[in-house]
């Protein structure tokens, strides 16, 4: 009849375990944040890049900071939205910059 | 004490229909990590962007004919230089290359002066004509390293060669995984582009705090162009990894329909075997509280343990297995794809949303239709 | 000293104001004495069991009042009307009323689970009313595998967990044989022995004639018809 004691030292394990990942994940964010992501970051001010290099299968899938609500109808007018990964992505949303 | 013992009763009851509560918590522990999953990933992808695009070009300037991207002439860079408040013009060149051999698009872009190495970069990027550094992802599918060559067509269909001076470490995929860095003459010589006109502007600011004021006097001297902002570039992102976004509403969709099928099952009554259960317990002296905390414990048992299996299958998919089985939904057409190597950036808002998406309601689906039968006299008991 | 049952005029009607409405019980008043063993005997549908499950504080009479001891238990709430359930009564059900998919130690310690009694006493009560019982060795036994024998005696050890003052036992003998109900007797005969009321409702004329028994009511449509 010792059920609940299992049941409490799993639970208790579970989160002691997750804590820990979370607490493994801050020290390595922190580390990444003094070591690698600086480097990246001095990647991207030589190449003066403005977008991450996610999806490939289109222009305004690939650089989606360059690309207004329209590009990916500029095909033809009626155009549906045919990549998948544009489906994902939500449109930007500037104000003046689309005018 | 007695709580114990209530639990007890209660993982006992749980136990009895091991099979049928089995399979709740490997659903409900998958509901929850792919949920968890894509809340971990596109978090971490929003930071990352956040940090890394901070030293994106402050201004870059884009002109529009006809609604479409156009390559932009290099006397505008003269007009923006004389704007008061601008600090430097930078003309880029840059555009994609559709490789017929793998199905890829790369990233064509020149390189600027004043790099030559960099600490991502294995090598050193391209100084002289018929030299080239590339992504890993390029690396990868043309199977090619330092010092072999690339061959790509050009604008007139005539194969030209680079030698590889630099390829770009992995670990920055992210932002370089499908580049092709060339020297100036040679992206325009490759994309056959006029000498006078270039793809962008990029701008940089004296003072930051007057970006906007100088993008909309480049608009209003030169109308044919759009500014885009740092800011602009990083919402884009804030946007992208939202979860009203694309990849967030669809998984959340069908996690909230699960969970509904889940929690409506449970709410359209106990079973018979259940309510006599109740029954039998009201008849021995249980009070209606005791029953009650019996269906608590179930409830919490079942939820807790999904929640908490779910994080961590979550956490370990995504920082530790590079989110592998959520890449073949998200990577839609897209053949070259970075490995996600993230740092490990968690929300604990996100956390406690989930936590209080997925313990409650299914305490309160297991406690309320439980009520009825737990508030009955007992007396139904005795007649069998 | 007063009795330790009193019941007067009680009624109890089911369905009240609608058109199945049916009463169980008209006017009963009746006494009984700590340490009584009373029978209620009566055809099916005389009411003996609804009489029983009223004293038994499963339910409340519709008018009327029941003492157990010195309190009015048609006036407690249900938190302590369960708990007079709980310390007073131990139930044997014609039923049985076990967990089928429970083992025996189980089904008899369930009255003790929200009580404050440590685990390990729990356990030292149930197993010595199964010895006594003689069911010792089936304590792992799940209730599906028991023959009806068995599960009675299962049901008296649950019945008799909380050591309580009064059993209520509802045609114990119904799914006995002869020898199986002169078994039973035996058991009745020891608890009663050790200080305790019993109450039976039966139609089995081995038990209302047989000398453990103080005193027989009989019931007919609700009513009681001999021994008020």
């Amino acid at each position: 009849m010792f059920k609940h004691r299992v049941f409490i030292a799993l639970t208790a394990l579970e989160v002691l375990v997750l804590c820990l990942l979370l607490l493994f994940g801050q020290i390595r964010a922190d580390h990444l944040l003094a070591t690698e992501l600086p480097q990246l970051r001095t990647a991207v001010g030589a190449l003066q890049l403005t977008d991450l290099a996610i999806w490939t299968e289109a222009r305004y899938t690939r650089h989606p900071s360059q690309a207004d609500r329209f590009t990916p109808f500029q095909d033809f007018p009626s155009a549906l939205e045919h990549f998948p990964a544009g489906s994902i992505i939500a449109p930007s949303s500037f104000g003046r910059s689309n005018q | 004490m007695h709580h114990f013992k209530i639990l007890e009763y209660a993982l006992s009851s749980l136990i009895r229909r091991k099979f049928k509560n089995l399979a709740i918590i490997i659903v409900y522990t998958f509901t929850v990590a792919t949920l968890a999953s894509i809340l971990f990933l596109t978090h971490s992808l929003k930071k990352e962007a956040e940090y890394l695009l901070a030293d994106a070009p402050e201004l870059v300037v884009q002109r529009l004919s006809g609604g479409r991207h156009e390559l932009i002439p290099l006397e505008y860079g003269e007009t923006i230089r004389r704007i008061p408040g601008v600090a430097k013009v930078q003309p880029r060149l840059w555009g994609y290359y559709y490789d017929g051999l793998i199905d890829a698009n790369y990233t064509l872009q020149e390189v600027l002066p004043g790099h030559s190495k960099l600490p991502m970069l294995q090598g050193r990027l391209p100084q002289n004509p018929g030299e080239c550094a590339i992504g890993a992802g390029v690396a990868e599918v043309r199977r090619i390293g330092l010092e072999d060559d690339l061959i790509m067509v050009d604008s007139a269909n005539v194969g030209r060669t680079f030698t590889v001076t630099g390829v770009f470490k992995a670990e920055s995929a992210l932002l370089t995984n499908d580049l092709v860095i060339l020297e100036k003459q040679d992206l325009i010589d490759f994309f056959d582009y006029p000498a006078d006109l270039a793809t962008d502007i990029a701008v940089s600011v004296r003072n930051p705090v007057e970006i906007n004021t100088i993008a909309e006097k480049i608009k209003r001297q030169l109308p044919d162009t759009r500014p885009i902002s740092r800011s602009e570039i990083l919402r884009t992102y804030a946007a992208v990894f939202n979860w009203r976004s694309g990849m967030m509403l669809s998984v959340f969709v069908a996690a909230l329909v699960a969970f509904c099928i889940l929690a409506w099952d449970k709410a359209t009554g106990i079973s018979a075997e259940e309510k006599r259960e109740i029954g039998i317990l009201k008849a021995i002296g249980w009070e209606t509280s005791n029953i009650l905390e019996v269906k608590f414990w179930e409830g919490i048992a079942v939820s807790l343990t999904a929640l908490l299996l779910g994080l961590l299958t979550a956490y370990i998919h995504v920082f530790f297995l590079n989110a592998t089985l959520l890449t073949p939904v998200i990577k839609g057409w897209s053949v070259l794809f970075p490995t996600f190597r993230l740092a490990p950036f968690i929300d604990p808002y996100q956390i406690l949303v989930i936590a209080f998406l997925t313990v409650p309601p299914y305490v309160v689906s297991t406690v309320i239709p439980s009520w009825k039968a737990a508030i009955t006299d007992p007396e139904a008991a005795m007649r069998g | 000293m007063p009795p330790l049952i009193q019941i007067e005029h009680v009624r109890k009607i089911y369905n009240a104001h609608k058109p199945d409405e049916f009463c169980a019980l008209d006017d009963i008043s009746l006494q009984i004495e700590a340490g009584e063993v009373a029978v209620f005997k009566g055809p099916s549908g005389s009411g003996k069991t609804t009489l029983l499950s009223l004293i038994g504080c499963m339910s409340r009479p519709t008018e009327g009042r029941i003492r157990i001891g010195e309190k009015d238990v048609v006036k407690l709430s249900e938190r302590f009307l369960a708990r007079t359930r709980q310390q007073t009564f131990g139930f044997i059900f014609q039923q049985f009323n076990l967990l089928r998919d429970v083992s025996v130690l189980e089904n008899v310690l369930m009255p003790l689970y929200p009580q404050q009694v440590p685990i390990s006493a729990m356990k030292n009560r149930g197993l010595e009313l199964l010895r006594q019982l003689d069911m010792e060795n089936k304590q792992q036994a799940k209730i599906r595998q028991l023959s009806g024998g068995e599960q009675q005696r299962v049901a008296i050890a649950r019945a008799l967990i909380n050591d309580p003052d009064i059993i209520i036992a509802d045609e114990p003998t119904a799914h006995l044989d002869s020898q199986l109900s002169a078994d039973l007797i035996e058991i009745l005969t020891a608890i009663h022995q050790s200080g305790r009321t019993i109450l039976i409702a039966t139609h089995d004329p081995q038990l209302f004639n047989h000398p453990l028994i103080s005193s027989v009511f009989s019931m007919h449509s609700g009513r009681l018809t001999e021994g008020c």
